[in-house]
């Protein structure tokens, strides 16, 4: 039976931020996956670095994140084509102006300074074809993004240079315990280690859920659209706080347009489904942004299964009933900015069973018994 | 830009329409695709987005894609299925910006 | 009989053909296609204004061109044709459409692709030069637009177009410069006896030579293109003979390809089956006798399941409608509107063209050889000018098992027209550095929009909607 220290469930951007924090750390490890790596949300998703309007949970991990990001050619010997150009998310009317307000109250209170709030001249001078309807912005010049399959790959292709093993396509079962190690069913044999993480993405759900620890998690498939090349016109990746849309053209020229719009997930047949019906307004959405839309020509659209958790941040932590699991999953479609830091905490637990980041908000504990649904 | 590529063999009694490739007038005829209209006074529809040179349409069926051209008022039509109308003005070079690889 | 939503997308001889039999039966079918008017590629009308007979046109096809036209049009009213509509999407039992440049949304019980097919190509240096087109094209140009598409043009690949539009080309006062078969002479005579006693067709092909032969056009055997001449424009075609000699012919315009492959984009957003035709050398539809795709409700016919020219196409449209009705038939037992002997009757005629289907393919082989071939600085994927070195490169580095990874990895394949054009060429280069046979590469996958959009069209029904 083959062994490792550590057998990590899921190619993702998670789970190869893993295995090269693992072995930069000198321990072994397996990744399984049941496609290939980068299959699903770590490959389709829209590649924003982001620490702008995180979950106040979320922002200490991603300000160590955005720190790795920094060096992430000195730490996967690739620049994964991560651009600084900025983020920023608009008021477009009354709500979204509010929204700021508060934004900015609680960022105060917390004591964070990093996102700025731009006055319409500076936004204008800075996105100058975006609509002129907008009231203003929140503003983070150093965040941007990166090219999601690639990123993946080279965390995967770094992990492995150092010795990780990766076995794809191969499935996984749920971790059986066998004295004082787990063990874990493939379609290649059963693997053995001290530790067994849970990087499964919109399936970790099913992992915790044998382990006796279910949790609300949905399988959700955000949609993307790519447009044919246009002339540079926007810089920074935009979004609104009156409307759904994330929005951001490639060095190429082509312009990709998100924002959360889900199509149908099929995790039983690993398929997505776009669903065009919910896509007209994101494109109504985009023309009012952006009117030099009105010219483009949509070319593909896509979209990737990605597990949603209820109060829309992931579970990051040990097992509550099995010792040596360690569970990173459930991302709600904003994991991939928290790639780099994600494999150093579970690395972290691994080692030592703590991390010096603050990971309580990420318990799964959260979701225990009828905890979760008298709370919510 | 080089001369005309399309030759036409017959039904050249046809209405006149009158359109601009590059601001100049050129003598379109009722029926013709906006690709026939253009080619048949000069020598591309567009340049490549990548700098690898001109391009003049390819399948003329709807498929390849490669002969949408921009009109000065930013539509973008497809020209091998798209009829040449009084006054549409067709811009054939690179979109500032574009060219480079 | 319950009234069924039935649609046809697609209004060439198999999408008219069936239309008519299903309006015969009391349906109204309605009739989806891009076009301004019915024809297909084939039997494509020209615009209205213009004055040559179908003689001019269509050529020995055209007493089936005025015939089909003639029915269809008289049909007017029993079929509900909507020309001017893409369909870009299909979501379970249901079309998205821009019918006219607006977005609209059809349901449909029953659903038939009659998508047709375009020219199959292997990219060879200088082929995105403006005066490059395929066969096809150059003789829509000719058919459609009564323009040659130079003053004096090479034809050259290995396609039953090849001799026929050369034909054509000549006849409507264009000067052909040569017609260069990759065929090998002694390929093309095994293939002969198959292609004249198979009908009509063959002898079709005796004439277009001999009318060739007539204007002293030079045609070649057993050639291999080997670059465009010329850097902004044709301005030369260089290619090398049987022995490998290196011959230039000068000309301002060349039209190539290598027989048909199908437009099956919609089918595969259907959610239909795909089998590895090894005759034809590529990817068809899976369609059982009656013209059923895998899925139910959903039928094919014509060029865009499997190639097999007009006449086949017609027919399995007849056919297809006739599996509509049986099957609508099933629902309501009871009313048993006799289809079993006409589909039989159908799957005879379509079996009775299998040999001339063979000889065919037999007699135009894909050259499979010259995708694998393609220099590493030639542009491989022209939406993307992504060179075939740079493919090959992407693979070697990251090693992709099949093309749709290998078009994540190096772009091929994923510009406006979604690999249409440098698919099967792709699917080649990934087979010979992988070292498998090609059906091993598999077949890109079709995204949706199925063709690109305007943004425009939705963003109007947007505001019209709020």
């Amino acid at each position: 039976m083959r062994s490792a220290d550590v057998i990590v469930i899921g190619g993702g951007i998670h789970g190869c931020s893993t295995a090269l924090h693992c072995r930069l750390r000198g321990l072994s490890v397996i990744v399984v996956e049941k496609d290939h790596v980068a299959r699903h949300a770590s490959g389709v998703n829209a590649g924003g670095v982001r620490r702008l309007n995180r979950h106040p949970a979320e922002i200490p991990l991603a300000m160590a994140s955005a720190a790795l990001w920094q060096r992430i050619g000195d730490l996967v010997h690739d620049d994964c084509g991560y651009r600084q150009t900025g983020q920023i998310r608009v008021a477009e009317g009354a709500p979204g102006l509010a929204a700021i307000a508060e934004r900015r109250r609680l960022m105060e209170g917390l004591g964070y300074t990093h996102e700025r709030w731009i006055e319409p001249d500076e936004l204008f001078a800075l996105v100058p074809a975006i609509a002129r309807h907008c009231l203003g912005a929140l503003y983070i010049a150093d965040d941007g993004y990166a090219d999601p399959t690639r990123t993946t790959r080279a965390f995967a292709r770094r992990a492995a240079a150092l010795g990780a093993e990766f076995l794809a396509p191969c499935r996984a079962g749920p971790p059986r315990r066998a004295g004082s190690v787990w063990q874990v069913p493939t379609d290649r044999g059963t693997l053995s280690g001290a530790h067994v993480v849970n990087c499964a993405g919109a399936w970790g759900g099913a992992i915790a859920a044998a382990l006796g620890e279910p949790v609300p998690i949905e399988p959700i498939a955000p949609m993307m659209l790519v447009t044919a090349r246009m002339a540079p016109f926007v810089g920074p990746v935009v979004g609104s706080f009156d409307r759904m849309i994330s929005f951001k053209q490639a060095p190429n020229g082509t312009v990709v347009i998100g924002g959360g719009w889900r199509g149908r997930a099929e995790p039983d047949t690993n398929r997505a489904h776009v669903e065009f019906g919910e896509l007209h307004r994101l494109i109504h959405t985009t023309v009012g942004l952006f009117p030099v839309m009105r010219g483009a020509r949509i070319t593909r659209a896509w979209a990737g299964i990605e597990g949603a958790m209820p109060d829309a941040i992931p579970v990051i932590g040990p097992s509550t009933t099995a010792p040596g699991v360690i569970h990173a999953f459930g991302f709600s479609a904003h994991g991939f900015q928290l790639g780099p830091i994600g494999g150093a905490i579970v690395a972290d637990l691994v080692e030592s069973g703590a991390t010096a980041l603050p990971i309580a908000p990420f318990a799964i504990a959260r979701f225990a018994g009828q905890a979760w649904r008298e709370a919510s | 830009m080089s001369g005309p590529r399309f030759r036409r063999l017959a039904e050249t009694g046809r209405p006149p329409v009158p359109i601009t490739v590059d601001g100049v007038p050129v003598a379109a005829m009722q029926g013709d695709t906006l690709m026939t209209a253009i080619l048949a006074a000069y020598g591309r529809l567009r340049v490549s987005d990548f700098g690898d040179g001109p391009r003049a349409g390819f399948c003329l069926m709807g498929a390849c894609q490669d002969c949408w051209v921009r009109l000065a008022d930013g539509r973008r039509l497809r020209a091998c299925t798209t009829y040449a109308e009084p006054g549409m003005a067709v811009l054939t070079g690179a979109e500032e910006g574009t060219d480079a690889r | 009989m319950r009234a069924e939503r039935v649609v046809i997308v697609g209004a060439g001889p198999a999408g008219m053909r069936a239309a008519l039999v299903l309006a015969g039966a009391g349906l109204r079918p309605v009739v989806l296609d891009e076009a301004p008017a019915s024809g297909g590629q084939i039997y494509r009308r020209q615009p209205p204004g213009f004055t040559r007979g179908h003689d001019a046109l269509y050529g020995f096809e055209a007493g089936r061109a005025r015939a089909l036209h003639d029915a269809f049009d008289a049909a007017d009213g029993r079929i509900d044709h909507r020309p001017g509509t893409l369909v870009w999407n299909i979501e379970g039992r249901r079309l998205q459409v821009l019918h006219e440049g607006a977005p609209q949304t059809l349901e449909f019980d029953r659903l038939l692709l009659a998508t047709g097919a375009m020219d199959r190509v292997i990219p060879f240096p200088g082929w995105t030069l403006p005066g490059v087109y395929t066969l096809g094209g150059a003789q829509i140009a000719l058919k459609h637009q009564a323009c040659a598409i130079g003053r004096r043009v090479v034809f050259f690949g290995a396609s039953p177009l090849l001799p026929l539009v050369a034909a054509q080309y000549a006849a409507a006062g264009a000067e052909v410069a040569a017609v260069l078969d990759t065929t090998p002479m002694r390929a093309k005579l095994a293939a002969a006896p198959g292609l004249l006693t198979g009908g009509k067709t063959g002898w079709k092909g005796v004439v277009y030579l001999a009318r060739l032969a007539a204007r002293r056009i030079p045609y070649r055997h057993g050639i291999t293109p080997v670059e465009v001449l010329g850097e902004e424009s044709v301005e030369g075609f260089a290619y090398a003979d049987a022995r490998g000699r290196r011959h230039e012919i000068a000309c301002d315009a060349i039209a190539f390809g290598y027989g048909l492959k199908s437009e099956w984009q919609l089918a595969d957003l259907a959610g239909c089956g795909f089998a590895f035709d090894a005759g034809n050398h590529q990817w068809r539809v899976v369609a059982d006798d009656a013209g059923r795709s895998t899925v139910p409700g959903v039928y094919l016919a014509g060029d865009g399941t499997r190639i097999g020219g007009a006449d086949l196409a017609e027919i399995a449209g007849e056919r297809a409608a006739r599996a509509i009705l049986a099957d609508l038939s099933d629902i309501d037992p009871g009313d048993d509107l006799g289809q079993g002997a006409a589909l039989a009757a159908c799957a005879r005629r379509i079996a009775g063209q299998a040999g001339l289907r063979r000889a065919v393919e037999r007699a135009f082989p894909f050259p499979a050889h010259l995708a694998r071939a393609i220099p590493d600085d030639c542009i491989l994927c022209r939406c993307e000018a992504v060179t075939a070195g740079e493919f090959r490169a992407a693979i070697a580095r990251l090693g992709p098992h099949d093309v749709n990874r290998a078009k994540a990895f190096s772009r091929v394949g994923m510009g406006r027209c979604q690999g249409r054009v440098c698919g099967p060429a792709a699917a080649e280069i990934l087979a010979v550095v992988r070292g498998v046979g090609v059906e091993e590469a598999g077949r890109l996958r079709s995204q949706p929009p199925v063709k690109p959009v305007p943004i425009a069209a939705f963003a109007d029904a947007a505001e019209g909607a709020a």
